[in-house]
């Protein structure tokens, strides 16, 4: 029998939370789709110009989806919040990184997917209901410059890391705190937004220098970029590293702070 | 030939399963008081043991530290040459804890078990229909319509279905009615074999004094009284009596509502009796 690792395992453990709580995550999937179709259709209603409508439920939905994704972070150790479910979670005969992994793939890769599904989903039947705000819109310009295309690719790319980023803290303050992870993880990083800059006096914006502000990126912009992405992912990864350690020693009787 | 492999098994079974905690010393975060101090024990074999304690004695701490759920700041529980606190899955499939408070999700039973069973490999579902039976639920029940009684009851019928060689019951009989509390008696008695430990902490000792199969008694410091219910009866004589002459000789008398109980030493001519646990925990917290 392997003592830390079966694929076997993770999938029972993932079987056995999507189907314990089956109810609960239906019922918040179906509030998050919900809410995020009815603001949708609220804002297009209430817009003059359909383009204006398409770029606010974009920015909108950007908006939700990264609220949905730091509470789904922040739920990823629920089961930790109570004594009774410490001991019915650590007392499944699985290792400790059986259970983390098939909590970050429930939680992360596999909500993250159900989650980006749902905000399309609800942006394409508010655009079936009001068609004017898509076809407002102009055509796809097929003859970017080189330099424009970089400039998409890293706003892409600096989304998803704002989006998995912002997620990955989150469950880092659910493995330290999960009973009210999120609002616990909320005020700690309001707080660290305040302490760092005062401790750390060096900004992002002074890396690139006025160049970031500009559409005419030079390599050595496109560079320091790419190793700010980097170091982004890094983090995250050293994110849920912390995570999982703090998970692997987590016992019955413990500190939540 | 069928006796004597009857026998080998018993024997490796004695042999194989053994729980050994050597100088375990542990005090919960933030606190400097040490609940459980260079406490040591060892169990071999099946039965049924009743862990009895005064209250903060470290009962429920004890279970947890055998469960692998805490981990001592000294000493180590070993469950078959192994650190019970890596929680490993191979060990983890071996014990089994019914804590005194459980939490089960609103689901089928069936579906419960569909997807609890797999984890356990020698777990049975006829078993766990008898040991329903027992209870007088059946299988077809819903854990989120059942009352904090029942569903501690079906817990316990799945638990012992697992068929884990060790398994820990931290006050099962607190949340069970009357008779409820005898059909888990009666569930426990059969679910017992030879490779099969059990150990239940309890406080309500009336509720088990007649199905244990030994008595550990415990403070922090360690074990009190770790004797079989057999030894306890070949030296000793627990009565109820009303009759002050009948109390010459006794090792310990007790004020009871109408008499007096007391345990008096065993003479040959004088019948068995049943062990009081309520008078032998008295008899053992005073002696010293």
């Amino acid at each position: 029998m392997s003592h830390s690792f079966s694929l076997n395992r993770v999938k029972l453990l993932t079987q056995k939370y999507l189907c314990e709580n089956r109810r609960s995550l239906q019922m918040h999937l179906g509030v998050y789709f919900g809410i995020l179709l009815l603001v949708n259709l609220l804002i297009l209603k209430s817009v003059i110009y359909p383009r204006d409508g398409f770029f606010a439920i974009f920015f909108m939905d950007l908006f939700f989806l990264s609220f949905a994704m730091v509470i789904s972070g922040s739920r990823v150790f629920e089961y930790f919040s109570t004594k009774q479910k410490r001991i019915a979670q650590l007392m499944v005969p699985a290792s400790r990184t059986e259970k983390f992994v098939s909590q970050m793939f429930i939680c992360i890769i596999l909500g993250n997917i159900i989650l980006f599904a749902a905000t399309f989903l609800a942006g394409f039947i508010s655009s079936l209901l009001f068609p004017s705000c898509v076809s407002c819109l102009p055509p796809v310009n097929h003859d970017m410059t080189s330099t424009e295309v970089t400039l998409l690719i890293e706003i892409i790319i600096g989304t998803l890391l704002y989006l998995i980023g912002g997620q990955a803290l989150y469950v880092l303050g659910s493995a330290l705190w999960p009973r009210k992870a999120f609002f616990k993880t909320f005020v700690a990083l309001m707080v660290l937004q305040i302490i760092v800059p005062l401790l750390i006096p060096f900004r992002i914006f002074d890396f690139f220098g006025s160049s970031i502000y500009s559409y005419n990126h030079s390599d050595n912009t496109t560079l320091q970029i790419a190793i700010v992405e980097g170091v982004v992912f890094l983090f995250i990864l050293g994110l849920y590293a912390l995570a999982w350690w703090r998970i692997n020693t987590t016992r019955l009787m413990q500190k939540f702070y | 030939m069928k006796n004597l492999l009857y026998l080998c098994s018993v024997l490796f079974n004695y042999y194989t399963m053994s729980l050994l905690i050597q100088n375990l010393s542990y005090a919960y975060p933030g606190s400097a008081r040490k609940v459980i101090s260079d406490f040591n024990m060892e169990l071999k074999g099946g039965g049924i043991y009743g862990l009895l304690g005064a209250n903060g004695s470290g009962k429920s701490t004890l279970l947890y530290l055998i469960a692998g759920l805490l981990k001592g700041q000294q000493g180590e529980v070993i469950y078959n040459g192994v650190a019970t606190w890596k929680q490993l899955p191979s060990t983890l499939i071996d014990i089994f804890l019914v804590p005194e408070e459980i939490v089960l999700p609103s689901v089928e039973l069936s579906e419960f078990v569909r997807l609890n069973s797999p984890f356990y490999p020698k777990f049975s579902y006829l078993q766990m229909v008898n040991y329903l039976e027992c209870f007088r639920l059946t299988p077809d029940i819903h854990l989120g319509q059942l009352s904090m009684g029942q569903k501690k009851k079906a817990f316990i019928a799945f638990a012992l279905a697992c068929n884990s060689n060790l398994l820990i019951m931290d006050e099962p009989t607190n949340g069970i009615d009357i008779p409820g509390k005898n059909e888990f008696r009666r569930a426990i008695v059969q679910a017992i074999s030879d490779d099969r430990t059990i150990i239940i902490s309890t406080h309500q000792v009336r509720d088990l004094d007649r199905i244990l199969d030994h008595v550990m008694i415990i403070d922090s410091d360690g074990v009190r009284l770790n004797v079989s219910i057999n030894e306890l009866q070949s030296k000793y004589r627990f009565i109820f009596t009303t009759d002050p002459s009948e109390l010459q000789g006794a090792l310990w008398v007790q004020n009871a509502a109408g008499g007096f109980n007391a345990i008096l030493p065993y003479s040959a001519n004088a019948p068995e009796t049943d062990v009081n646990l309520e008078t032998l925990f008295e008899y053992t917290f005073n002696i010293k």
